[in-house]
């Protein structure tokens, strides 16, 4: 009952909070982006063979480890909440696998809009690909069980435990995915030896990825404040409902 | 919950809560014995309706009789496995299984335990009859078949109970199990298609498929019954 | 595949090349993003909206 209490009182903070230094964030999320899009589009060197297309990696990329590091947050709060059962590590669960499906959805959206002019197909069934495409049904499978699962306590217990097994599910995925095909170019990233990006690329790079991290920073905040506010939500209605009766 | 069934005293108590659970279920599914028949015939169905819809001829099994075979088993599957915990609704019993004092792991256990002797028994009559309705090679290794079968309806049962018990407390219960089985399942199933095509062509060298499907199974089945209290707790 | 691509980099687009497809894959997930915070922004407005009524509701019966 007491520690009930503590979060009755800590989720009517938090939802009293207002965007306060949210603002920051988003101005210097926008000053990255201007960044951003003047060394992607213009300073960094055109590519050999990709050419021109090759500047849509600048987007492309940065879009999917956003949504990985999102995910992995997603994991962590998981697990929080499995052995503290606190509110805030849930909401920080709904804020990230929300926000990562949207930087995912980025990432698959711009690929075949680079695949078109480069593979000449939209769309393949390569590694990486797939692997993409099954996060992405993972976390709007767990987006579809919290929304479908009754509000209360319930519900942040089953996305938690849902959350654990795609996690632990992904490196399985992976290997599969792997010996099944390959197409996609090899990484660039911690690739091989000849595998490498020229600095001024390096840079258009950074820019791109820095510039959705302070947005994935923005997102999350304020999704995290719209969960907890849900939650404090649901406590009224609960209490109503329990004074009705 | 009957409890006459025959298990030693001397037993750890979770065995006995295992055994019983996965009697009780057995008993409960061959008693009412319709829903087993309509399942065996849903699945039956899949099988015919696929040997319109791709026309089946022995060209068609060598490059995509596992596949075949395990969507058929897929479908099936889900049925049996939504009625894991659907089973405990009336008369309260899934609320008498949570206030229970029982072990949580060993009922989720024996549930997954009684899935998967449902699910395999179902999948061993209609393996005949893909057999012949798709014509499949002479030179097929059916032993391997049948052993990539256990290995993968126990990764579609082990994750599939435990997800039934989630999708048991939602809107839509019978929608959300697959939506959150399938995605899961993916690697597991491209193991056990691609292993199945491999040893119904009579081939071999499907060794590292089979280790990821194990894999799959163990990791799994460890997380489940880790989890099963967050599952199965009163709330 | 690996040394494919970005090894040596040349200044100068190739001749039939536009920027059309870089345009549209920025302008995509810039748009998607926008979305996003608009979606968010509504939801937020209804959640206020909801959260007064119920805390009115509270005080009233206190």
């Amino acid at each position: 009952m007491e520690q009930k209490k503590t979060a009755e009182n800590l989720s009517a903070r938090a939802a009293k909070t207002g965007p306060g230094k949210v603002a920051w964030w988003i101005g210097a999320g926008m000053i990255l982006m201007a960044w951003a899009l003047a060394e992607a589009w213009l300073i960094a060197p055109t590519e050999r063979t990709m050419g021109i297309y090759q500047r849509i990696f600048y987007v492309h990329v940065p879009g999917a480890f956003t949504g990985f590091l999102a995910f992995f947050i997603n994991f962590i709060a998981s697990v929080i909440y499995l052995f503290r059962r606190s509110p805030r590590a849930d909401a920080w669960a709904v804020a990230s696998a929300e926000v990562g499906l949207a930087f995912l959805s980025i990432n698959l959206i711009t690929g075949p809009i680079w695949a078109k002019p480069v593979w000449g197909i939209w769309w393949t069934w390569d590694a990486r690909l797939t692997l993409t495409l099954v996060l992405w049904v993972m976390y709007a499978s767990y987006l579809l069980l919290r929304h479908l699962t009754p509000a209360g306590e319930l519900q942040p217990r089953l996305a938690a435990a849902l959350a654990v097994f795609f996690f632990f599910d992904t490196p399985i995925d992976y290997m599969a995915i792997r010996w099944w095909r390959t197409q996609h170019p090899q990484p660039v990233i911690l690739g091989g030896p000849n595998a490498g990006m020229a600095p001024a690329m390096w840079v258009a790079f950074w820019a791109g990825w820095a510039a959705f991290l302070v947005w994935m920073v923005v997102l999350m905040r304020l999704r995290y404040r719209q969960a907890r506010q849900r939650q404090r939500l649901d406590e009224l209605r609960r209490a109503a409902a329990l004074r009705a009766s | 919950m009957s409890a006459e069934t025959a298990t030693p005293e001397r037993l750890p108590a979770s065995a006995r809560v295992f055994a019983r659970v996965l009697a009780r279920d057995l008993r409960l599914e061959l008693r009412g014995r319709e829903a087993l028949n309509a399942m065996l015939f849903y699945a039956l169905l899949i099988i015919v309706i696929f040997s319109f819809a791709f026309e089946a001829q022995s060209e068609l099994t060598i490059h995509a009789g596992g596949g075949l075979l395990w969507v058929a088993f897929l479908f099936a599957g889900l049925v049996a496995l939504d009625r894991a915990f659907l089973r405990e609704i009336p008369e309260a019993c899934l609320t008498g299984l949570r206030l229970s004092p029982a072990a949580r792991p060993a009922v989720l256990g024996g549930k997954m335990v009684s899935s998967f002797l449902l699910m395999t028994g179902i999948e061993l009559l209609l393996l005949p009859l893909f057999a012949i309705f798709f014509n499949v090679p002479p030179g097929a290794r059916w032993g391997a078949v049948i052993g990539v079968l256990l290995a993968g309806t126990w990764a579609l049962a082990s994750t599939g109970t435990f997800f039934s018990a989630m999708s048991v407390h939602t809107r839509y219960r019978a929608l959300l199990l697959p939506l959150l089985l399938l995605p899961l399942a993916i690697p597991a199933v491209i193991a056990m298609v691609q292993s199945t095509q491999i040893f119904l062509n009579g081939g071999s060298g499907a060794g590292y498929w089979i280790e990821l499907l194990l894999g799959f199974d163990v990791i799994f089945t460890c997380l489940g019954l880790l989890l099963a209290d967050v599952v199965l707790e009163v709330g | 595949m690996a040394a494919m691509w970005n090894t040596a980099p040349q200044s100068g687009a190739k001749g039939e090349e536009t920027m059309i497809s870089v345009v549209a894959a920025f302008t995509v997930a810039w748009l998607a993003l926008g979305v996003y915070v608009l979606t968010l922004a509504a939801r937020q407005r209804g959640l206020e909206r909801e959260l007064k009524a119920v805390e009115a509701e509270a005080a009233e019966e206190k």
